[in-house]
């Protein structure tokens, strides 16, 4: 006699067959068998609600792996659903909405978001932000330091979900040590990226702070501070015999930082790319290390030219772009300046200068980071894709939801190092635009570039209301609150 | 089974299992298609299939159909098999990516159905136990709700909002911008 389990929404059943090869239906278990047979009402109205739990569940993991504001659409249209979809209340990589970017922020704790891959804009109000400062984003997480205890908490602007971490006094305090006074007015400890690895479980937070120098904390949900990567080497200037000694790398200055596929990686102002890996103890590890000669002397004095960006290459954030902007062309010898400027496909930018006749060049140069071997390829066209580059993150995405977006183009972020050239430049024909008029909140007339006064970076506005979704984006990008609704 | 010799594959294939419906429909079908349901390759392995397999959870119209999906994806597993002996590796290559194409093609026609049809047949998938035919229906059941807003949904799949008031504020209080 064969028998078969089944299981049914009001209890076990079980398909029996018989020696005479029969088949019967039977309520009570006669042995077992690893089959699940689902018995189904076959008339009448389809039960949605009431299809095999796991069923369900399999249909909303693959909404999730969408986006998770489908997700808790889906968990919220019934009963049976909404018991058993169910969703995590920390850091789980699954429920990140990775696609969302805060938009802007009202006066209170009404924040506009915005979808990348969709188009889909909503507004959400997030009583949690009261008391906090919102100090960076990663992988759509908020993250908040609160105003008066310095303890950073991670938000999850859909699913709400709260993550405390330790307050972050003390690690501050590494960037701006207490004897330097003066260093502290002028350059304030601040929180500028984050990042989140998947490399430990829970998932480890890691912090990028600027003052007077600059250090990387990190730390995971249930530790009680946080800890410094150690690496004393980068926390000074480079100075000339470093750079022979061709050690330059482990003197950088980061600027860019990006988590993609549970990992993070920096960007060094000149361009190479650092990984921050935890096992068996966190450091730094070089992953593209061929551009350390971008830097320059200048009357006596060791500065960058140069400001590299990683950006998010697609919208599931699986590969990564460079965008390397060169405020003068000094990196080149005259001899190749010459050759660049005849060339007709160039990446030079060519703005008019003080003078008439006269004219200033940078440089932008687009790359694909090419992480397994270990460098960057040139890329001439990015198709429907524009990418905005700003100081405080960078985005991509395709304009095929967007048709008010140029594709194919980078946009230069509000406030930052790259925005004193241009506002667009087009990849297909060199073209550039001049940069959206933007004021000083208060009327006056807005600092083309980074502005040592400019503390609150609320205090930029477009010129004219309502604002174009461009208007939006390179305040995103440039500053931390985006536009001010 | 892949290691059997290609004499015993050959019996394997040309040997016919009956299916019966629950309302007592048969259908022909060769082992290889009928063995793309794990559960009915365990009945076959466990020698419980003379006088036809009755699947009293699948009527005739949608038994069709997943037989259907299971000639259509046991053939393209036949093809792939034959193919990967008898061509160059780049002509495999380019075999393998016909083959591929017509598929994603002939899948996407196939679930071209109504809700309904949709419903039974992720039930028959599940009950069946048929990986790429479940996988491909609750990807569809997946898509056709993304952008949508709750009361979307409900309409769309003849839901009733059975929340109590206080679980539907509850769901607003969280999520107000879902509904939006």
């Amino acid at each position: 006699m064969k028998r078969i389990r089944c299981r049914s929404g009001g209890g076990d059943r079980y398909l029996c067959r018989s020696g005479n090869n029969e088949w019967s239906i039977l309520s009570s278990p006669v042995s077992w068998s690893p089959f699940p047979i689902h018995f189904v009402n076959l008339y009448g109205r389809r039960d949605w609600p009431n299809l095999p739990s796991e069923l369900t569940e399999q249909i909303a993991s693959r909404l999730l792996r969408y986006d998770v504001a489908e997700y808790l659409r889906l968990r919220a249209a019934c009963k049976a659903w909404r018991e058993c979809i169910c969703y995590s209340s920390d850091l789980d990589s699954r429920f990140r909405p990775r696609q969302w970017i805060m938009l802007s922020k009202g006066d209170g704790t009404r924040c506009r978001f915005l979808n990348l891959a969709t188009g889909a804009c909503v507004q959400i109000d997030l009583p949690e932000l009261s008391g906090h400062h919102i100090e960076s984003s990663t992988e759509g997480l908020l993250v908040l330091r609160e105003k008066t205890s310095d303890d950073i908490r991670l938000l999850n602007p859909l699913t709400r979900a709260l993550t405390n971490l330790p307050p972050i006094t003390a690690a501050l305090r590494s960037v701006s040590p207490d004897w330097s006074e003066d260093w502290k007015t002028a350059c304030p400890s601040r929180i500028v990226y984050a990042g989140i690895s998947d490399e430990t479980s829970p998932p480890t937070v890691a912090l990028f702070m600027r003052g007077h120098l600059w250090n990387i904390a990190y730390a995971k949900p249930g530790d009680q501070r946080w800890a410094l990567v150690d690496d004393k080497g980068w926390r000074t200037f480079p100075n000339r015999r470093v750079i022979s000694d061709g050690e330059l790398l482990r003197y950088v200055w980061y600027l860019s930082a990006v988590t993609l596929r549970g990992r993070i990686y920096f960007a060094t102002f000149q361009g190479n790319i650092l990984k921050l890996m935890l096992h068996p103890r966190p450091r730094l590890v070089p992953v593209v290390n061929d551009q350390s000669s971008h830097m320059i002397w200048h009357c006596g004095i060791l500065r960058h030219n140069v400001v590299s960006y990683l950006v998010p290459a697609n919208d599931n954030h699986r590969s990564l772009l460079m965008v390397r902007y060169y405020s003068s062309l000094d990196h080149l010898s005259p001899d190749e300046q010459r050759r660049m400027k005849r060339r007709k496909r160039t990446t030079l930018l060519k703005l008019p200068g003080d003078r008439p006749g006269q004219y200033r060049w940078h440089q932008l140069e687009v790359f694909k980071v090419d992480l397994a071997g270990k460098k960057l390829i040139p890329v001439e066209n990015m198709g429907h894709r524009a990418v905005f580059i700003g100081d405080v993150t960078c985005i991509s995405f395709s304009i095929q939801r967007f048709p008010s977006v140029y594709g194919n183009a980078v946009y230069l972020g509000m406030n930052s190092h790259c925005s004193i050239a241009c506002g667009v430049r087009h990849l297909n024909d060199n073209r550039i635009e001049p940069r959206l008029e933007h004021v000083l909140e208060g009327g006056g007339k807005a600092p083309l570039g980074l502005d040592k006064t400019l503390r609150g970076p609320e205090r930029i506005v477009p010129l004219a209301r309502p604002c174009s979704l461009e208007e939006y984006l390179v305040c995103h990008v440039g500053f931390k609150y985006g536009i001010k609704d | 089974m892949a290691s059997a010799g290609s004499g015993d594959e050959k019996a394997a294939a040309a040997a016919m299992i009956t299916l019966i419906s629950s309302d007592n429909e048969k259908f022909e079908v060769t082992e290889a298609t009928a063995t793309l349901s794990q559960t009915i390759r365990h009945m076959i392995e466990d020698g419980c299939t003379d006088g036809g397999v009755p699947l009293p959870n699948v009527t005739s119209k949608i038994l069709a159909r997943v037989i259907e999906y299971c000639k259509k994806h046991a053939t393209a597993a036949a093809g792939e098999e034959g193919s990967s002996s008898s061509f160059s590796d780049a002509a495999f290559l380019e075999v393998d990516r016909a083959f591929l194409e017509e598929l994603e093609e002939f899948d996407d026609a196939f679930l071209e159905v109504d809700r309904a049809t949709l419903f039974d047949l992720i039930l028959a998938a599940n009950y069946l136990d048929i990986k790429g035919l479940l996988n491909l229906t609750c990807q569809k059941v997946a898509d056709s709700v993304k952008g949508k807003t709750p009361e979307q949904i409900r309409e769309m799949y003849n839901i009733v909002n059975d929340l109590t008031p206080e679980e539907e504020a509850e769901i607003r209080r969280e999520t107000q911008w879902a509904f939006e």
